[in-house]
């Protein structure tokens, strides 16, 4: 565990009925930024980056709920209700305003939560930021639908358990990594991914960057190039030669770098 | 420049040196960490046999060392005399009318990120200033002088700044006829223990100590399996390490200030290189110096201590005319406090940049890398303004 994240503190949070005890890093002084992971990963997602900025910025990052050592919320949540979670907690840490530094899935929540409480947020650092259902083509959308509709007979014709195990079999077959690996965040996948922030992008007045490696197939560059168009106020920036992942850890100096320009623009303009 | 007027750097690495790996982790590093709004990097992996490659492949981590088959998607690559700052396909394919004419990727800057023989000891440097290219880093009289142990200790002396005695052996002493007597007139010069180290080598690569009289017979003929020449320095058996790295400047910048950590009285080269993450993956998941244990600015190494290391250092850079960014190890005896230089790198692993990310104001990698090249075209700038070429006075037309 990298230094800026391994002393681990815990704060309850209520959001949407219910009370969670959730888990985050802090360190450093000064202006708060906020990050929020990917799907799949938690707050240590952040620490080679957070260890290459300097402490006189606040770096706080969050394990979402059902992330890292964070519970799973007792119902399954869509990203309005993670953005809704993120207002919470900026409140009770006492971080509004704050900038959000967001990584896929943390990048989603951090559209929703500029749009809905745009007070909070002073400007969205966003890094392979999802948010676009991606088009899925016609031969692959055609095989998923014949697979579907096979297991789904299957599972009527088939007495169980043999019926639902050849379906649960034909379904592995055409799922995703996260699908496959989510176990009981599959509930919250399923919302999460249906989640498109398109027609709130041109509502979103705060700055944003969006910066997505060249080799990412998760959130592929045609994403942030698609938002940028829709986005008012964004810069948008392709790092040659990093996927969706090493850009955190191998891209982590470049990306400190735009960081600091980010924050420089954003201190001139405000 | 490109097009997007990007300035073009061509990154040198790998080399026929005993530090191969190390290179290619400093410019895997070095390459990730460019600002690629500004800069279009050239990778440029020279293998153990000499022979120079170029490809995007030469970015991935997962593709060193290359094989064979690598290779043979890669371009093979050359740097002519001509006074051309460009790289030349070497071997260029045949087309339908004939060999196809030769690819050319002129270069903006040149990088090298070389440790050791060939590519830190001034070679690699004497080639880019005959060809007239823009270059990072010290010149070829500085990078020889520091990759040469004994003669960078004899120069920095000559500034004041306090060495240990050394004795130079070369293969010639170490002869079989001569290594007795070779043996008894260093103990007659110097009383065990003492530390063996190949003279022109980095990395911790060859270096033991001897405590008895066999034990310095098996050190240096073990070093000289590394080296021509060998250096025998007293060993301080109480001592730490302090290193700190210089940048180029008016006035100079100087880093943070390290203490590595160690578990033996030598620093080996498993624990620079091999400590975090490298046991299972070797050089794999090393992160090349940046791995080694350290303790930054370490608040119980008393301040004139620490200031005097700075001192030393900012004179030892000036003192052989250094370039870019270097950085200079010395060693602290704990019985009286004295300082001594040990050793100097004028291309260091990482490139030190976790010094300057923790120094005062932080420098991060990123920018790190862009004022070096600033630097690199600030010193070929300046060289072109030297006359060269005298008016004819006798060949006359």
């Amino acid at each position: 565990m990298l230094a800026s994240v391994e002393r681990k503190k815990i704060v309850s949070v209520s959001c949407c009925n219910q009370v969670l005890p959730i888990v985050y890093s802090d360190c450093g002084e000064g202006f708060p930024l906020l990050y929020l992971h990917g799907w799949g990963q938690n707050l240590g997602a952040f620490g080679p980056l957070i260890d290459a900025l300097p402490l006189s910025l606040r770096h706080i990052a969050v394990d979402f709920p059902g992330f890292g050592d964070s519970p799973k919320p007792a119902e399954n949540w869509g990203v309005p209700d993670y953005a809704e979670f993120v207002h919470q907690f900026i409140k009770k840490l006492d971080l509004e305003p704050c900038i959000i530094i967001g990584h896929s899935f943390g990048g989603r929540v951090g559209f929703r939560l500029a749009h809905k409480r745009p007070e909070c947020v002073l400007g969205l650092f966003l890094i392979g930021a999802a948010g676009i259902r991606r088009k899925v083509p016609l031969r692959r959308r055609i095989r998923i639908k014949t697979i579907r509709g096979i297991a789904r007979a299957a599972a009527r014709c088939i007495p169980n358990p043999i019926g639902a195990k050849i379906k649960g079999s034909l379904y592995n077959r055409i799922a995703s990594r996260d699908y496959k690996e989510a176990g009981a965040m599959r509930g919250i996948l399923v919302k999460v991914i249906h989640d498109d922030v398109r027609d709130i992008l041109s509502s979103i007045q705060q700055p944003v960057t969006l910066l997505y490696g060249s080799d990412d197939s998760e959130t592929p560059p045609e994403t942030g190039r698609q938002m940028h168009d829709r986005l008012p106020n964004s810069d948008y920036i392709e790092l040659p030669g990093f996927d969706h992942y090493t850009i955190l850890t191998r891209g982590r100096h470049q990306i400190a770098h735009q960081l600091k320009n980010f924050l420089q623009k954003w201190n001139a303009t405000s | 420049m490109t097009q997007q007027n990007k300035t073009i750097v061509a990154v040198l690495f790998g080399g026929r040196s005993t530090e191969h790996e190390i290179s290619v982790i400093t410019a895997l590093q070095v390459m990730d960490a460019f600002d690629s709004t500004q800069f279009e990097i050239i990778p440029v992996y020279v293998d153990a046999e000499g022979y120079w490659y170029t490809g995007e492949e030469l970015r991935r981590r997962e593709n060193f060392l290359p094989t064979p088959e690598l290779k043979k998607k890669l371009l093979r690559v050359q740097l002519t005399s001509d006074l051309e700052s460009e790289l030349v396909e070497v071997d260029p394919p045949k087309g339908w009318f004939g060999v196809k004419p030769a690819r050319r990727f002129p270069v903006d800057v040149f990088f090298p990120a070389f440790h050791g023989a060939y590519g830190e000891d001034g070679c690699i440097q004497g080639f880019l200033e005959f060809i007239g290219a823009a270059y990072m880093g010290s010149g070829p009289r500085a990078a020889s002088i520091g990759m040469n142990k004994h003669t960078a200790k004899q120069t920095l002396a000559a500034q004041k700044i306090p060495v240990l005695p050394g004795i130079l052996l070369d293969r010639r002493d170490w002869e079989p006829i001569r290594a007795d007597q070779t043996t008894q007139d260093i103990l007659a010069n110097l009383d065990l223990p003492l530390m063996v180290k190949p003279c022109n080598l980095g990395s911790s690569i060859g270096i033991s100590s001897a405590q008895t009289e066999e034990q310095l017979m098996i050190s240096i003929a073990g070093a000289f399996a590394f080296d021509y020449q060998v250096i025998v320095e007293p060993l301080l058996e109480d001592m730490y390490e302090l290193n700190v790295s210089v940048l180029e400047g008016d006035p100079y910048r100087v880093s943070a200030v390290e203490r590595p950590r160690r578990e033996k009285l030598l620093l080996t080269f498993e624990e620079k290189y091999l400590k975090n993450g490298g046991k299972k993956g070797g050089a794999k998941s090393s992160s090349g110096m940046a791995s080694l244990q350290r303790d930054i600015n370490p608040t119980d190494v008393p301040e004139e201590i620490m200031q005097k290391v700075r001192e030393f250092a900012q004179k030892a850079f000036s003192g052989l005319d250094c370039r870019g960014l270097v950085r200079f190890d010395f060693m602290v005896d704990r019985k009286d406090n004295e300082i001594y230089f040990n050793e100097i790198n004028t291309l260091p692993g990482s490139f030190s940049y976790y010094l300057w990310e923790a120094a005062d104001p932080p420098l991060p990698f990123t920018e790190l890398l862009a004022e070096l090249v600033r630097k690199a075209q600030e010193n070929w700038r300046d060289k072109k303004k030297i006359r060269r070429i005298t008016e004819r006075r006798i060949f006359k037309d």
